[in-house]
């Protein structure tokens, strides 16, 4: 295994650094506001970005 | 305040129990010997990937992020939520660099990542500078690992004053220091399961009860809001302001780039099989941060119910971190309580275990054998080290003890920025060594130097101190050599993001230089396949037990 494409799906995630994004009220889900909702939407983004980059660039042995 | 007897009764039938877990571990999974680093330093480097999850997990989401996340949020708002995107970003910034330092760690034997930057630079130097960093940021963390497992029992009643005021902390810490001192890494990988399965049962019950009592989360959220539209200070509030933005972004990426860079954070990871264990962790140890997450929360939920900290009787003051346990005090029936007090403590147990373990595994590998005894067999690396173990948490309970709290959090705000000093001798080290040594160094020195300096000369009104106040710079009063080129700004960003920057440009600067001159950039024992073997290869040196 050396370089793969897919790596740069982990620099997705990095998108969580743009307060703008998310640093308002409106629109409210379960009583959240929007500031603390979408941050932790950002967790399963992670997740996913993470979970591709080893599934596609497993190492065969 | 009389002592809860409820709660006290259920906390210490469970803190028996993973005492007894602590011991019985040195028969876990048993070794041929465990005179040897790569046995009680790293469990026999063989842990699967459950094993891991329990325990880096363990490692990184500590007794004092389960109260002091909370208690920020209780008091500053929205900024104390950094620690999510900080925990969103962890995993994919170390997704690449940790395999590869787990590979070329496995082919040399590497235990400590200062042994990496011996292997890689071949400088004794430079590998002191990583060890003697690693050591000194571990400490006070360790320290706070107290503070937190303090909170509950001052909670729970066990609220005296002075030396004595201590006691229990200290009968504690005794226990912790022999059971780690027997089984090494084994120890805390054991109980963390235990610890796991109870702040998880925590937790959940909590998000779950208190919003229904508290009447639900919009109110929770309404009545944060309307708290910090009545406090004076303008920073804070349930969203960020337009000053302090850019330190809740620098902070949380200056937090993920220093999370692995902390030696017990690398103990949890050279201690797995293979380079799946790791990757698989990545995927997985995110859970923890959905709870790290809604346990921010609490300290919202705090202010709704009107939850009141306790004074310290040690310190006289108010002292936050009892916010979360006094919410649980407050709403739940005692057992409960008691359950939640023994998850936070058993959490601060588990991570006190394995810093200590690695800050041990730094002083003898990196210094002992290194300047001390060079012809140390591995029997006496490993009674060094278990030695070293004890010094590490007496030295932490001294910490506690000797002086104010309050301190013991601004030591571990300077424990962040120094760590996040070695990133490039670590981390950078991992891809390339076109830095140069005497790069590195001077990078370093200039890191510390100006990181250090700037965080003495931060304030904090709040508490009245002149110097250490926080870890918040005002660019207007960032200095470069004497030119504010932000003059008159009042955002904020995070000291050890600017001195890192610093670090940077100083180590490049330098070894443009010494390059340009043609002085040696020491010797290179790894070579570029050493970073992709994996379980199975036969060019890993074999561990301990395996060894006829």
């Amino acid at each position: 295994m050396r370089w793969s494409g897919w790596n740069l799906l982990l620099l997705v995630p990095l998108l969580v650094l743009v307060t703008p994004l998310y640093n308002g009220e409106q629109p409210r889900v379960f009583g959240f506001p929007l500031f603390y909702w979408l941050q932790f939407l950002f967790i399963p983004v992670g997740v996913v970005c993470v979970a591709v980059v080893y599934r596609r660039t497993g190492e065969r042995r | 305040m009389s002592v809860r007897w409820t709660e006290l009764v259920i906390f210490a039938l469970l803190f028996a129990f993973v005492s007894g877990l602590g011991f019985y571990a040195a028969r876990w999974r048993r070794a041929a010997t465990l005179d040897h680093l790569d046995e009680w330093g790293l469990g026999g480097r063989k842990f699967g990937t459950w094993v891991t999850w329990f325990l880096i997990g363990g490692d990184l989401y500590t007794a004092y992020t389960f109260v002091a996340v909370p208690a920020l949020m209780f008091g500053a708002g929205a900024m104390g939520f950094f620690a999510l995107p900080y925990t969103v970003l962890v995993y994919p910034l170390v997704f690449l660099p940790l395999v590869r330092l787990w590979s070329v760690s496995r082919v040399h034997g590497y235990v400590t990542p200062a042994d990496f930057v011996q292997g890689r630079y071949g400088s004794a130097t430079l590998a002191l500078l990583v060890a003697l960093t690693g050591i000194v940021a571990t400490m006070p963390y360790i320290a706070l690992q107290l503070a937190g497992l303090e909170a509950v029992l001052r909670t729970m009643g066990l609220n005296g004053a002075g030396l004595a005021g201590h006691a229990p902390l200290f009968i504690a810490f005794v226990i912790l220091a022999l059971y780690t001192y027997q089984s090494g890494l084994r120890a805390p990988a054991l109980i963390a399961f235990v610890k796991d399965v109870l702040i998880y049962l925590v937790i959940i019950a909590a998000v779950i009860i208190l919003p229904v009592r508290l009447g639900g989360w919009g109110s929770i959220f309404d009545a944060a809001a309307v708290k910090f539209a009545t406090t004076k200070t303008p920073s804070d509030g349930i969203l960020l302001g337009p000053n302090n933005q850019l330190q809740y972004v620098t902070l949380a990426l200056g937090s993920a780039l220093a999370l692995f860079l902390y030696p017990h954070a690398l103990t949890g990871a050279l201690a797995s099989r293979s380079r799946n264990v790791i990757k698989r962790n990545m995927v997985a140890l995110p859970a923890y941060s959905l709870l790290l997450g809604l346990l921010a929360l609490l300290g919202y939920a705090a202010i709704k119910a009107g939850t009141k900290p306790i004074v310290n009787a040690a310190t006289g003051r108010p002292d936050s971190n009892t916010v979360v346990p006094m919410l649980f005090e407050g709403q739940f029936p005692d057992w409960f309580a008691g359950i939640a007090f023994a998850a936070i403590g058993i959490g601060a147990l588990v991570p006190a275990a394995i810093m200590s373990i690695a800050a041990a595994n730094l002083w003898t590998r990196n210094i002992y054998k290194a300047y001390l005894q060079p012809a140390a067999t591995p029997e006496q690396e490993a009674k060094q080290a278990k030695i070293a173990s004890l010094v590490v948490k007496f030295g932490a309970v001294a910490l506690i003890v000797l002086i104010d709290p309050q301190y013991s959090i601004d030591l571990q705000l300077i424990g962040g920025v120094i760590i996040l000093q070695t990133l490039p001798i670590v981390a950078i080290a991992l891809y390339t060594r076109w830095l140069h040594v005497g790069g590195l160094i001077a990078g370093w020195v200039a890191g510390m130097g100006w990181g250090l300096s700037m965080l003495s000369g931060i304030p904090n009104p709040a508490s009245g101190k002149q110097h250490f106040g926080g870890s918040a710079l005002p660019l207007d009063s960032l200095s470069i050599l004497g030119w504010h080129p932000f003059a008159g700004s009042p955002m904020q960003i995070y000291v050890g993001f600017v001195a890192l920057v610093g670090n940077l440009v100083a180590a490049v600067l330098v070894t443009l230089l010494l390059r340009a001159l043609g002085i040696v950039n020491g010797r290179d024992e790894t070579t570029a396949a050493d970073y992709h073997e994996d379980e199975g290869s036969p060019r890993l040196k074999p561990v301990a037990s395996m060894l006829p």
